[in-house]
């Protein structure tokens, strides 16, 4: 395949210490660990501290990278993993405030917009409401759109377990979010 | 799951773009770990010009086999006008729901929000702006946009039905099936209605 060839190269470019490898590694993921990190934290400043870890720990340990699972899947765990070391170490520091200010840092100042930034908020805070291994199925599940497969191999599970944690978390967002059911979708 | 909970997840827990500054701050960790005896980007090469050959030429053969593939497919006509709306749309300039000019981040972002899977080769002469979602009755359809110069083509993709057979080509716009999906290409820009065959043929 293309993709995989390239992936090589640029993995062997990378071990060779050439800086526009690393780089162009970054380029290729970094939207993807980025995402990752915020839909998990919620907050923007934390997700930049997971998504620097995690490159961080991929350039540093490229040279354990043996190729046994997909690249993107590799560097799908190394962030999985950062996000949840990360929530162990850390504790939020008040969240209303924050998501408070980027309403009103938010650009125009629309009806619309508020009741965007409201919702957003309330779906992000019921996500971040749920315990960690089900918070980072939910995730995987629906800001990167995996499959239930392709998020047991990345989290180190049997897809029944993966399935199971969905139902979970569904559950309880159902629950905490039904008031949002039958409103006008902005 | 409910259809309101999933698409309100799927909505809400969009994929985002990386801040610019997060390659600053990923460099100067390296310049630190490098200090501390850890490796890092202190003693870097230039890459070889090689490899940017091998990775145009990879990226042009996969466009062209896409385009061979698509247009030597069986045209049918489904039940949605997917040219019709592909000309509205290209005129429309709504806003993108995802903005973002990686083709595996825009495959990944439309399969969880309209189920169709739409490989992507990466572009050439051409950049990818992004996707969103349009609402065709019950159907979603993936609209995706991409920047020719200074023209904005939008590339639509909807589920095909199999019982109706697909007009041919209009002046200004292109349509085709592939598969169990319909693909129809407009452009905005009615004096460059060459613009959207750049997408697979970037010598145009």
């Amino acid at each position: 395949m293309v993709l995989d060839r390239t992936e090589s190269e640029l993995l062997a470019a990378c071990r060779r210490g050439e800086r526009d490898g690393f780089r162009e590694l970054f380029e290729l993921y970094k939207d993807k660990v980025y995402s990752v990190a915020l839909r998990f934290a919620g907050q923007p400043a934390e997700a930049m501290d997971i998504a620097q870890d995690t490159f961080l720990k991929l350039f540093s340990s490229l040279a354990d990278f043996r190729g046994d699972s997909r690249l993107e899947t590799w560097i799908y765990r190394l962030v999985v993993n950062r996000c949840l070391d990360h929530r162990r170490r850390s504790r939020r520091w008040l969240p209303l405030g924050e998501a408070f200010g980027s309403t009103l840092r938010a650009k125009g100042d629309s009806l619309e917009n508020v009741l965007r930034q409201e919702r957003n908020g309330r779906v992000q805070q019921a996500v971040e409401g749920l315990p960690p291994d089900l918070r980072i199925a939910v995730v995987l599940r629906y800001t990167e759109g995996m499959s239930y497969d392709e998020i047991a191999e990345v989290l180190g599970c049997a897809p029944g377990t993966v399935a199971s944690r969905l139902h979970r978390a569904h559950k309880l967002l159902e629950r905490s979010l039904a008031s949002l059911n039958g409103g006008e979708h902005v | 799951m409910s259809d309101w909970l999933e698409l309100e997840l799927a909505h809400r827990l969009a994929p985002a773009e990386a801040p610019g500054e997060l390659w600053e701050r990923v460099e100067s960790g390296l310049g630190k770990s490098a200090r501390m005896g850890f490796g890092g980007l202190g003693d870097v090469k230039r890459p070889r010009r090689s490899l940017w050959t091998a990775w145009s030429l990879a990226a042009m053969a996969t466009v062209a086999l896409a385009a061979g593939a698509l247009w030597l497919a069986d045209a049918r006509d489904p039940g949605l006008d997917i040219r019709q709306l592909a000309a509205r749309e290209s005129h429309l300039a709504a806003p993108l729901d995802l903005y973002s000019s990686d083709p595996l981040a825009v495959r990944r972002w439309l399969r969880a929000h309209t189920g169709l899977d739409v490989p992507l080769p990466p572009a050439t002469a051409v950049k990818l702006e992004g996707a969103r979602v349009v609402r065709h009755g019950s159907e979603r359809v993936a609209a995706i946009e991409y920047r020719v110069g200074r023209d904005t083509v939008t590339l639509l993709v909807a589920r095909a039905d199999p019982h109706r057979p697909l007009p041919p080509h209009g002046a200004r716009l292109a349509a085709w099936q592939a598969r169990d999906q319909m693909y129809a290409l407009a452009g905005a820009n009615a004096d460059r209605v060459e613009a959207g065959c750049q997408l697979c043929h970037a010598s145009l």
